[in-house]
């Protein structure tokens, strides 16, 4: 997946110091972006004040656990109830939440003084999901508010994030409030993609960053989390400060699956890594192996394939470094579904499923970028799939030829030069034929002048004729 | 020199009275509205300074019975009748005398005029002298005063007292009701004469009522003289001395 410009990371991260207003219409995803906010705070173990108008602290918690409850013992996750008061509702919730009248902005700074001296550190995440609704009671004396309240608490050492919805009140409110904060983003929904509008920030630079919507959903999904996760993961990044770990975060922060975390955590994921080197032919797992590694190719190639008694190997796929493999029999512990071969001298980041599955479930974006992948191997398959069953050997042929020329040709005076180096065995295999096949319509083929070869070079002199060829759709023989 | 002061073991309010408390043998006013916690507040000062402090208190109390008082402020945790044992607090109750009158003018009860400022004063003094108390809360001053139907009888009657107040030695609280609410209110002749101020004002912004610690006056004493949220809460007030108040 593409980076465009800021990761969606970078912008969940609230510098310390600051205060951070997100903006935007109701529905824009605003919650669900302060509740990533928050599961980050606490997976570092940093103490969140959670001040909630909008529904009880167990509402709150529930979304953010969904599972069970493990969430609501977090001890890093404090809340100011400033919805059950005001509502008239009886703050049942858990006995150390303290109450506060949406209703009354002294009852908010209050309790939330009474909470830090309780919490008694700073670098606190304080969470304001939202101002809206203090708004409709204090109209402009919320900027006032921002202004007094929270841009102190963010200037004692602390990051605040407050949540605004845009179209409530009067816009020179809006403007004063966005004025007021050091950081402003302004979220909104547009067709399949979720827009985060950074329209100010103490650190990065204004920008524009899009989501496509799965991520919103992902953003919720995000929401599943087990405190033992976050507290292993908090943990390994504290432990991880030696050089060894830092290096391969340094591979790591090159693979375009990670673009999207931060490199703290990926100094702290670094530490699961563990360096695998293969030797150029050796097979790095079978098919039908019981496999519970995942590898990240660093540095060589691998090919995916799944080995044929008939034909020789059918070929899958060839990967290069940043390309994963192993993600299957990890997801759905069955043996190993194609055979994993080193191409060259290989170094790969080998990750052991918990760990894998751990850290897939912190970071969402990871998991969708896997996705992405998957679901190309899929069409890829699905079109392999539809060139062996609808096409004779020979079109599949001139079919590979062709996306050969499309992909490494470069055009010579006798034709099209295919500048790499394919053995027979490989070729057959990207055909999906036996090797003596191969032979075969190699023969057949420079016979007709279609093709020259030279050593391990091909030529291709009519590339019309392989066109010609590549659409006969005849069932194979 | 914390000696020269006497801490109101209200942590916030300490703060806002320069980290020290109200200077020694003054007389301070504390004004509030109804249910502002005036007597609240008093009371707290009371236990503290005797069970903190180790500076005896005496309660004199001119409208409620001491009883109700108790009662009223076990729900704190303040265990007053124990502390009266132990002869850390006393409680005096000079409120019946008010009944004994029969002639009025106005509202005002007029039977008790002639001996209320000798007869206090003297509960007073014993009271002073049973316990070695160093602190003093009167609750109301306001209902001693306001039984003078003339304002120049009734500040003379103030200043008396105050002057008598002050060779006590003791750090003394009156209570008063304090007229009007909100930033627009008059100013009390008790203010001028009282050495210090604290203002427990509400205000009321739509249907919510805001309450603002103010310490107005504090001779000889630097204080932050903002209006600062606080709250009654169940371990007493609570003072936000580092908040703005929002309206």
């Amino acid at each position: 997946m593409e980076k465009l410009g800021l990761s969606l990371a970078e912008i969940q991260e609230i510098p310390g110091d600051s205060l951070t207003l997100v903006i935007g219409p109701p529905g824009a995803g605003k919650s669900a972006f302060c509740h990533q906010v928050v599961l980050n705070s606490i997976a570092e173990n940093r103490p969140v004040i959670f001040i909630t108008t909008e529904q009880s602290p167990s509402g709150v918690v529930r979304l953010l656990t969904e599972k069970g409850v493990e969430g609501a013992k977090s001890e890093a996750l404090n809340f100011i109830d400033a919805f059950s008061q005001t509502v008239g509702i009886e703050a049942l919730d858990r006995p150390d939440t303290i109450c506060a009248d949406c209703a009354d902005l002294n009852s908010i700074s209050m309790a939330t003084t009474r909470l830090q001296e309780i919490i008694g550190q700073k670098g606190v995440l304080l969470a304001f999901d939202s101002l809206t609704s203090p708004y409709l009671f204090s109209g402009a004396e919320v900027a006032k508010f921002m202004r007094l309240f929270l841009s102190k608490i963010a200037a004692e050492g602390n990051s605040v994030v407050a949540l605004m919805d845009e179209g409530c009140g009067k816009s020179e409110d809006l403007v004063a409030m966005m004025s007021i904060a050091d950081g402003v983003i302004r979220m909104e929904t547009e067709e399949n993609r979720q827009l985060f509008n950074v329209v100010k920030h103490p650190k990065l630079r204004p920008t524009r960053v899009e989501v496509l919507i799965e991520s919103k959903v992902r953003i919720r999904a995000a929401t599943h989390f087990d405190p033992s996760v976050m507290k292993r993961f908090a943990k390994s990044m504290l432990e991880n400060r030696e050089g060894g770990a830092e290096a391969v975060g340094g591979s790591l922060r090159s693979i375009p699956l990670f673009s999207s975390v931060s490199v703290d955590e990926l100094s702290g994921l670094s530490r699961q890594f563990a360096r695998r080197r293969y030797r150029n032919g050796e097979i790095i797992f079978h098919k039908g192996d019981v496999g519970s590694t995942f590898h990240i190719i660093n540095t060589g190639g691998v090919k995916l394939s799944i080995p044929s008694d008939e034909e020789g190997d059918v070929f899958l796929t060839d990967l290069g470094p940043g390309d994963f493999f192993g993600e299957l029999a990890l997801l759905d512990e069955r043996p190993r579904s194609a055979t994993a071969t080193a191409k060259d001298s290989t170094e790969t980041l080998a990750l052991e499923r918990q760990d894998f599955l751990d850290f897939v479930k912190l970071h969402p974006d990871v998991a969708v970028s896997i996705l992405a992948v998957l679901s190309q191997r899929i069409r890829n398959l699905n079109s392999q799939l539809k060139s062996v069953v609808l096409f004779k050997p020979q079109a599949r042929l001139a079919q590979t030829l062709l996306k050969l020329v499309g992909t490494h040709g470069s055009e010579v005076q006798e034709g099209w030069q295919i500048s790499i180096p394919l053995t027979q065995p490989e070729l057959a295999e990207m055909v999906r034929v036996s090797t003596g096949t191969i032979r075969r319509l190699l023969r057949d083929f420079r016979e007709a002048g279609i093709v020259s070869m030279e050593g391990q070079r091909y030529l291709i002199h009519k590339p019309e004729e392989l066109r010609r060829m590549a659409t006969l759709g005849d069932s194979p023989d | 020199m914390t000696d020269d002061y006497a801490r109101t073991g209200i942590a916030g309010a300490d703060k806002i009275l320069g980290e020290k408390g109200i200077p020694r043998g003054h007389n301070i006013l504390i004004a509030g509205g109804p249910g502002s916690g005036k007597t609240t507040f008093a009371i707290q000062f009371l236990y503290k300074g005797a069970t903190e402090y180790n500076e005896p208190g005496i309660y004199i109390s001119l409208d409620e019975d001491p009883a109700d008082v108790k009662r009223n402020m076990s729900k704190f945790g303040w265990d007053l009748s124990k502390l009266e044992q132990e002869k850390k607090l006393a409680f005096i109750n000079v409120s019946p005398v008010r009944v004994t009158s029969s002639e009025k003018a106005g509202l005002v009860q007029l039977g008790m005029k002639e001996f209320k400022l000798i007869k206090l004063l003297e509960a007073i003094r014993e009271g002073i002298e049973e316990v070695k108390a160093r602190r003093v809360v009167i609750d109301p001053v306001t209902f001693f005063t306001l039984q003078y139907p003339d304002e120049v009888e009734r500040i003379y009657a103030m200043r008396d007292l105050i002057a008598d107040f002050r060779k006590t030695e003791c750090t003394n609280l009156l209570i008063s009701e304090l007229r009007g609410t909100g930033l627009e209110r008059e100013h009390q002749f008790e203010e001028y004469l009282a050495q210090g101020v604290i203002l427990l004002r509400t205000a009321m912004r739509e249907d919510k009522l805001i309450r603002m610690f103010q310490v107005e006056k504090m001779r000889g004493l630097e204080v932050d003289n903002q209006p600062r949220p606080y709250n009654i809460t169940s371990n007493g007030i609570e003072v936000y001395p580092t908040l703005t108040v929002f309206k």
